[in-house]
């Protein structure tokens, strides 16, 4: 909802400062969760957002926005401007070309960006340390930690089995769907 | 149908690149004009202004008589077909002829006649059901005038349309596109830097170079009557051949004169400037290569010159060859291949031996490097001033 249309704005418009807003964006993707850890943690206690999930979704996207903005904007600069331009021509407003004929044809870029956010918050652990107490809400990630650090001795083949457990899915996401994803990310490569 | 005006159209991107200056044009409802010249040279600029796809710096654009400066595309009544034919892949060919009349709340009933119509005029009837994907590029782009066409405009735009076709397939097209417009009569202005299409399809043909209009007219006329060195050219393939020469007076009347050869000048060909100026002085000779005959071929009269020249190179068309050769030491000649003029290569003035060519039958018993009789027709030749390059003759 907001990276696929800032994706087509810096894709298909010219504006002031966009180039270093570009530049933002991926200087963003580089700050680690760590860094930011006290004072999200500091801001979510203000809004008061921990303990719940809505937090978690609130922290999630806005970690992975800068990365779907990006990839997401490289996608679309695949996609000829002229079939913009043709939409255009043929009585389309802006928002109907995007809506219409853009999003359409971006739909394979939109999915593969959906799974790898959804791997990269599979996977997070800092924030969710961080946001949530409550040992119920806890993602896999927070439980395998706490697993170890378990005063019963957990020894290491369940450990290793329960980190299988937690990696399944993800590589199981990743094995069915992984023509898409890497034809995806090199599409821009080919055709840019 | 309408026709379309323009007027001091310019269009300057940034603060200091010009792509269009001052183009005024009166297109005439019906007729079929092409924008025709090297690439970079502002006619799809020119086009895209017509359609509202690019703003206009200054000046005025009307359509129908109306002013449409600010008006965005959809209200324009134009259809364009785009060099990369721009088909929307996530919709079958009935979608994509039927997306414009879709989005514009026209019926049902009357959508599916009209991309009916459409499919037939094109024979693409059985293409309807199939993704733009699984078609050939020839496919694409009766698609694509396909979906021209069911707009029913009043003017057809096309940005090249032809470009990515192979050569034989764009010979068709180019039948098949005019043909077209024979049929529905509609205005229809044509963008290629191929002059050959712009030569064989239009009414009327605008070269433009560096964003400025060199001519417009019919292609006969441009042909026959080129308005400067540009034109002359880049119109015509093999181009022309251009030698700097003299024109001195004769006794009874004006000769052109490079080397030992002496052309005399046709007394009753208009002159454009005032040829006073001219006599005794240097001009620029344009001589194309189908007026460069071989003597014992060729009819021999008093309005021709000889020339004996070797070919360096011969090459074989199959209906005709052409020979290269140079003139003797010291006579500056030029020809211009069409990639130069791309390039915008500064005629070199100092460039001597420059091969010139000439167009000569099948039959031909010249051999490379062996001197063989040319004659040059007088009455074909074209003068054009040297610091101006306009045609004075």
């Amino acid at each position: 909802m907001i990276s696929v249309p800032a994706a087509y704005g810096f894709s298909r418009y010219t504006f002031r400062y966009k180039k270093p807003a570009l530049i933002m964006v991926v200087v963003f993707q580089m700050i680690s969760p760590v860094v930011i850890s006290v004072p999200l943690y500091r801001m979510f206690v203000e809004l008061g957002l921990l303990n719940n999930y809505a937090g978690l979704v609130v922290a999630y996207s806005a970690v992975v926005l800068p990365f779907t903005t990006w990839f997401l904007k490289g996608y679309f600069d695949t996609i000829p401007y002229e079939m913009d331009e043709a939409a255009i021509v043929d009585g389309a407003s802006r928002w109907q070309a995007f809506w219409r004929i853009l999003l359409p044809v971006c739909a394979p870029g939109i999915a593969t960006a959906a799974i790898l956010v959804a791997i990269l918050s599979w996977s997070q652990f800092v924030i969710p340390f961080i946001l949530l107490d409550e040992a119920a809400l806890y993602p896999v990630s927070i439980g395998l930690v706490n697993l170890q650090s378990n005063a019963d001795a957990i020894t290491l083949p369940y450990l290793s089995a329960a980190s299988v457990v937690a990696i399944a899915p993800v590589v199981g996401v990743f094995v069915l769907l992984q023509r898409y994803i890497v034809n995806a990310l090199t599409r821009g490569a080919v055709e840019g | 149908m309408a026709g379309v005006i323009m007027e001091e159209v310019t269009k300057v991107y940034g603060e200091d690149v010009v792509a269009v200056r001052d183009m005024n044009l009166n297109i005439q409802d019906g007729e079929f004009v092409v924008f025709v010249g090297p690439s970079g040279c502002g006619k799809s600029t020119a086009l895209r202004m017509i359609a509202g796809l690019e703003d206009i710096t200054s000046g005025k654009v009307y359509l129908d008589n109306q002013l449409v400066n600010n008006l965005p595309p959809r209200d324009r009544d134009i259809a364009m077909v785009f060099q990369t034919y721009a088909l929307y892949p996530h919709m079958n060919v009935r979608d994509n002829l039927g997306f414009a009349l879709k989005i514009r709340k026209v019926g049902k009933l009357e959508i599916n006649r009209r991309v009916e119509e459409a499919a037939r005029l094109l024979s693409i009837e059985e293409l309807l059901d199939r993704k733009p994907k699984v078609l050939s590029g020839g496919q694409r782009q009766r698609v694509a005038l396909g979906r021209a066409i069911v707009r029913e405009p009043s003017v057809f735009l096309m940005d090249e349309p032809l470009s990515n076709l192979d050569a034989q397939l764009r010979v068709h097209m180019r039948t098949e596109i005019r043909k077209l417009h024979n049929r529905t009569g509609t205005t229809n202005i044509y963008v290629t830097h191929d002059q050959t299409e712009a030569m064989t399809m239009a009414d009327r043909v605008v070269v433009l170079k560096e964003g400025i209009v060199q001519q417009v007219a019919s292609p006969q006329e441009m042909y026959e009557r080129p308005m400067n060195v540009f034109v002359a050219g880049f119109i015509g393939s093999p181009a022309m051949n251009f030698i700097r020469a003299r024109l001195e007076k004769g006794n009874r009347n004006l000769n052109i004169v490079f080397g030992n050869t002496k052309i005399p000048l046709p007394l009753e060909r208009h002159w454009r400037e005032d040829r006073k100026r001219y006599v005794n002085g240097e001009v620029m000779l344009g001589i194309r290569p189908e007026h460069i005959r071989e003597a014992q071929l060729a009819e021999n009269t008093e309005r021709s010159a000889t020339l004996g020249v070797k070919p360096q190179v011969i090459e074989s068309m199959g209906h005709e060859k052409y020979l290269y050769f140079e003139l003797p030491e010291g006579l500056t000649t030029r020809t211009w291949s069409i990639e130069e003029i791309e390039a915008d290569v500064r005629r070199n003035e100092e460039g001597l031996g420059e091969m010139l060519v000439a167009r000569v039958s099948p039959q031909t018993e010249a051999r490379e490097s062996e001197e063989v009789k040319l004659v040059v027709d007088a009455g074909k030749i074209h003068l054009f001033d040297l610091e101006t390059e306009k045609a004075i003759f």
